[in-house]
């Protein structure tokens, strides 16, 4: 154990006792599937506030931004932090069409399937949707879990290896209660992360002497990252572009941006709250208590390069924050910001497991073996051992982490904004947007995107949309338009009973063919 | 530095004009179930609640 350790042991407790108190009260909320995996569509703005912020905040921020910022100075906050806040800011556009429908789709491939082949039973694209879901967020889960062992390893003292192993006792008490549980669990760990780094940005502006000595230092600093790497520029930290250049940087910014607004993980969440207007609050107050936490993490990673200049070499830049609490941190607001790191993994990664294993048993195993005695206890208990499963493949991977925190969010959000850009935009404000507009723009998305990784294009977010969007429209163009049941729960008020039919058999898991309904449909397209 | 900081105000800023949009027009709809008060207007509202009740 390192020092002060009767501090972190009974923080840990206290935090781990009311962590189980909240989870065993949520248990009770999800009776249904819908429950489950989408909080059945009833969440309030409280709730709704707290498991927004606490997903938003991962590990890849309160560990990723302070690295990222002490070793690339302002242009961290150019790139990733407006990046993500603009994506934010551009959610409010989803929400208020997403959760329209009387009954909401339950998950993102659900929502795919139903706006773009509703008249298909083993719908294709649900099934890919889901996969491309499943494999994205493992690997971010995969991150989080990284993320918990090096702040769980930092905490208790025990060798990082093993640390990791702690998750899945974490995992056991947050997820068991699937969307709810994740709900309660975030709120509480959201107010902890906050208290969190405050006290740590309190703690670096006593060290440092306050703001204006942390900019004039940095003004001067020239230390590398690493001891014995090569000096900065003299003054690189304070600008705005860094070592990175106008161009990438602007690549950084608009994948975290646009891309991490197209995200499944928010789509989903998006369909939550009790309404489009509990959605859109829900967003505002967010942001609020976004800059209430990205304020000090900021503060922390500049003044941390004021303290600590150089890393050791075998330290990455996400270690920054645990060990400037080592080094100067009181034992008690040591606790609380690792306490808060922690809770910052745990939230996002029960987040993201949950996703992960609802997109491969109920978007996946669910639709190509559809069950006509279904039944939703047994489809949650399912649900339950595969994120367990899930969990224990996660925590073996990150034995070997391969990359740093915040890069791995930028991979796999760019990739999917470039994948899903036009599907959900175009298929939430257009309504000539079709099947076949769906495929296009998965398929030249991905393939823009993968090119681009591959050939160090400076931007493969934007290679991905820009080449996408002209297919996209030619495919729409030159096929039948979408039929009304696709599209009319996001932009008409009161839907037709037919397509209150056909979404009702795709969403209870009828194996009843769609066929009488699509006659009569076909009767009533739009041209 | 600054150019770094005004980005951030502006994007932290932009969830709040769209949002007070978005509020208005649910408001303005007057649809209860997307969140429609009808404390802003009334009149839309008070027209849907009895549109609801001839139905009934």
């Amino acid at each position: 154990m390192i020092e002060g350790s009767a501090y972190y042991f009974w923080i840990f407790v206290i935090y781990l006792g009311v962590l189980i108190f909240v989870n065993v009260k949520s248990l009770k909320q999800a009776s249904t599937l819908s429950d489950f995996t989408t909080g059945g569509h009833r969440m309030g703005l409280l709730i709704g506030v707290g498991t927004s912020i606490a997903t938003w905040v991962s590990v890849a921020s309160v560990l990723g931004v302070p690295g990222f910022i002490y070793k690339t100075g302002f242009a961290a906050i150019t790139g990733w932090v407006a990046g993500w806040f603009l994506g934010t800011g551009l959610l409010p556009l989803i929400a208020y069409k997403i959760r329209r429908p009387e009954s909401p789709p339950r998950t993102f491939p659900e929502f795919v399937h139903m706006r773009y082949e509703p008249f298909q039973w083993k719908s294709p694209l649900h099934i890919i949707v889901a996969l491309m879901m499943f494999l994205g967020y493992f690997m971010l889960s995969h991150l989080q879990v990284v993320g918990f062992g090096i702040v769980f390893s930092a905490l208790t003292g025990i060798r990082y290896e093993i640390a990791i192993f702690g998750f899945l006792f974490f995992l056991i008490f947050t997820n068991m209660g699937g969307f709810w549980s994740v709900a309660s669990t975030d709120t509480l760990n959201a107010a902890i992360i906050m208290i969190g780094v405050t006290f740590g940005a309190i703690t670096v502006l006593n060290e440092t002497g306050g703001y204006a000595q942390i900019v004039q230092a940095l003004g001067t600093v020239t230390a590398p990252v690493h001891e014995g790497g090569a000096p900065l520029k003299d003054g690189i930290l304070l600008s705005p572009f860094g070592t990175f250049g106008f161009a990438t940087l602007l690549s950084i910014f608009v994948s975290n941006s646009f891309g991490s607004s197209v995200a499944p993980l928010w789509v989903a969440r998006m369909m939550a709250p009790k309404n489009i207007k509990a959605a859109v609050l829900q967003l505002m107050w967010t942001m609020v208590f976004l800059i209430i936490i990205f304020i000090p993490l900021i503060t922390i990673g500049l003044g941390a390069k004021v303290l600590i200049p150089s890393l050791p070499v075998e330290k990455s830049t996400d270690y920054v924050l645990p060990l400037f609490i080592q080094a100067y941190a009181h034992p008690f607001i040591g606790a609380l910001v690792l306490i808060g790191i922690l809770a910052a993994a745990v939230s996002t990664a029960n987040s993201m497991l949950l996703l992960s294993s609802t997109s491969i048993y109920y978007d996946v195993y669910m639709v190509l073996f559809p069950r006509k005695d279904f039944n939703e206890i047994r489809a949650t208990r399912h649900l339950r051992i595969w994120i367990f499963v899930l969990g224990v493949i996660a925590v073996f991977s990150a034995l070997n982490p391969p990359m740093l925190l915040a890069s791995g969010f930028t991979y796999v959000y760019g990739g999917f904004g470039a994948i899903f850009f036009w599907v959900v935009y175009m298929g939430l404000y257009w309504k000539r947007m079709n099947r076949a507009g769906a495929y296009t723009g998965i398929i030249v998305g991905a393939a823009g995107f993968i090119a681009g990784e591959i050939t160090g294009f400076s931007n493969p977010f934007l290679l991905g949309i820009g080449l996408s969007l002209p297919a996209v429209l030619i495919a729409v163009y030159y096929t039948e338009p979408a039929p009304l049941d696709a599209y009319e729960p996001y932009f008409a008020e009161e839907i037709s009973d037919c397509t209150r039919l056909t979404l009702a058999k795709i969403q209870r898991g009828n194996v009843t063919p769609l066929v009488q309904c699509k006659r009569l449909i076909d009767n009533k397209r739009v041209r | 530095m600054i150019i770094a900081l005004v980005a951030l105000g502006l994007c932290f800023a932009l969830v709040f004009i769209l949002g007070a949009i978005l509020i208005l027009k649910i408001e303005y709809s007057g649809v209860r179930r997307w969140g429609a008060t009808g404390h802003f207007f009334r009149y839309e509202v008070a027209e849907q609640e009895r549109g609801d009740s001839s139905d009934d």
